[in-house]
């Protein structure tokens, strides 16, 4: 199974998709405001440029393999959605 | 094999997808059915449930696709108090993967046309109406054009995002879910068993839903708003270690749950949704293979006689949603209020109405339809209903 994070934007988002982790179940796309994740047949894959960081994703998932990860984190950007309705 | 055009374009082959496609394809329209995966029924993201009385609507049963029949339910409240109910909500456990082959060959006979490793990855929507489908098959794309698509595509649904219908849920109206098959459990195999509890499972609960003796589906489903990253997966650990201690594992499978009030409005000029992807789910069960079979097979009719009419419109489409205004809308609304009183019940209040409860007779300990049956004469919040009820 591939599992990979698009990077034709160049924008680099502070979530990563563990591909060992992923069950490729949907509950993430489900919940997702902006519709930025993608998922083809064996792939998992997020828009970075369509992302706003709402983190709702990361809870969503049943088994934790989506992940923030600090070292790209934007704090700059997540205070502009801390007050998305959640 | 596959034509350019069709009267009905079915996107997602799990009970709403074939059941829709069934439907059209008896009422005469040229239907096709796309399922993503290379089987009909595989992977099962269920818990299998589901009451007998909605099946016999449609078919007489089979038993090849029955797991189990139950007796009845069993609800175990925090403190341990075990509440048992009558079994009218509940009635066997299927075997998910049989049960959509199953019906994936009705719509066969019927007459529909079905291709798997089929992923629909784009509507043809010139000037915003949907005319069609394109889907990559084995590194080949298609374009098939439609009369009427009817999405079926589950929960995540992105058909219905693209064809412009917003279908995102809000975290308080998504269970995330974990699942495992469990054998070498010795619990009672004749009732399903549902677990409630804040430490159990945050807005949600534990399920052992069994499949014979020894066997059953242990899962869980804990509402997205109270969760962080792997919530379900922990929590159902953390049970099964409590409960069981050591047992196989032979089956997993993550899913999510939608626990929202039905689409307002599932049609547009030549397109529809129907099952988890207009989220007719059970509210508060969590159920969603009988919303998927009334739903499918209506959205499959009202499609097929406007075909057949000539009036795609979407006016003409929405006599689906007075076909499932009774079963589906109407109920899943009134669930809903259900829903939004029992995820912020504490586990006292919990206790508690599991204690009033017990003090009724058997025959009258049906929960949900105590609850209904109180928010049907009194339109106010579940919440001050159940309040009344401890």
């Amino acid at each position: 199974m591939e599992i990979n994070t698009i990077s034709e934007t160049k924008t680099v988002i502070p979530i990563l998709i563990e591909p060992q982790k992923c069950d490729l179940c949907g509950a993430c796309i489900g919940v997702c405001p902006p519709d930025c994740i993608v998922l083809t047949d064996h792939t998992l894959a997020i828009i970075g440029l369509k992302c706003i960081l709402c983190r709702i994703c990361l809870s969503a998932c049943p088994v934790g393999a989506l992940e923030w990860n600090s070292d790209n984190d934007n704090t700059k950007m997540l205070k502009s959605v801390e007050n998305y309705d959640r | 094999m596959i034509d350019d055009k069709y009267d009905i374009v079915v996107v997602g082959g799990g009970p709403a997808g074939t059941m829709a496609g069934a439907a059209a394809a008896k009422a005469g329209a040229k239907t096709l059915i796309l399922e993503r995966d290379a089987v009909f029924g595989i992977p099962v993201r269920c818990a299998e449930g589901v009451a007998v009385f909605h099946l016999k609507r449609f078919f007489d049963i089979d038993e090849k696709y029955v797991a189990a029949r139950l007796e009845g339910a069993v609800l175990h409240a925090p403190d341990g108090s075990e509440v048992p109910v009558a079994s009218e909500d509940f009635g066997m456990i299927l075997e998910r993967t049989l049960f959509d082959r199953w019906l994936a060959e009705n719509a066969a006979r019927a007459g529909a046309a079905l291709l798997t490793k089929s992923d629909v990855d784009g509507l043809i929507n010139p000037n915003g109406r949907v005319e069609g489908v394109y889907f990559t098959r084995l590194n080949k794309r298609y374009k098939v054009k439609a009369d009427v698509v009817i999405a079926a595509d589950g929960v995540e649904s992105r058909v219905a995002r693209w064809a412009g219908i917003p279908t995102h849920l809000k975290p308080v109206d998504l269970e995330s879910t974990y699942q495992y098959l469990v054998v070498g459990i010795d619990d009672d195999h004749n009732n399903i068993h549902i677990y409630l509890g804040n430490e159990i499972a945050p807005g949600g609960y534990v399920w052992v839903f069994p499949k014979g003796k020894g066997i059953a589906n242990v899962g869980i489903g804990v509402l997205t708003k109270y969760c962080d990253g792997g919530t379900a997966f922990r929590k159902l650990n953390e049970f099964i270690a409590n409960r069981y201690g050591k047992v196989s594992i032979i089956g997993e499978a993550a899913g999510g749950v939608p626990v929202a009030r039905p689409l307002k409005n599932p049609v547009k000029d030549g397109f529809m949704i129907t099952g988890d992807a207009a989220r007719h789910c059970n509210p508060v069960s969590g159920g969603g293979i009988a919303a998927a079979l009334i739903g499918g097979n209506a959205a499959g009719e009202v499609a097929a006689a406007a075909v057949a009419k000539g009036d795609i419109t979407e006016s003409a489409l929405k006599v689906y949603l007075k076909r499932i205004d009774k079963d589906i809308v109407k109920y899943h609304r009134r669930t809903y209020r259900l829903k939004e009183g029992v995820i912020k019940l504490t586990d006292d209040m919990l206790n508690k109405t599991a204690h009033n409860v017990l003090k009724l007779p058997p025959e009258k300990r049906t929960i949900v339809n105590i609850f209904l049956r109180g928010l049907a004469s009194q339109p106010k919040l579940a919440v001050d209903i159940i309040k009344a009820f401890i």
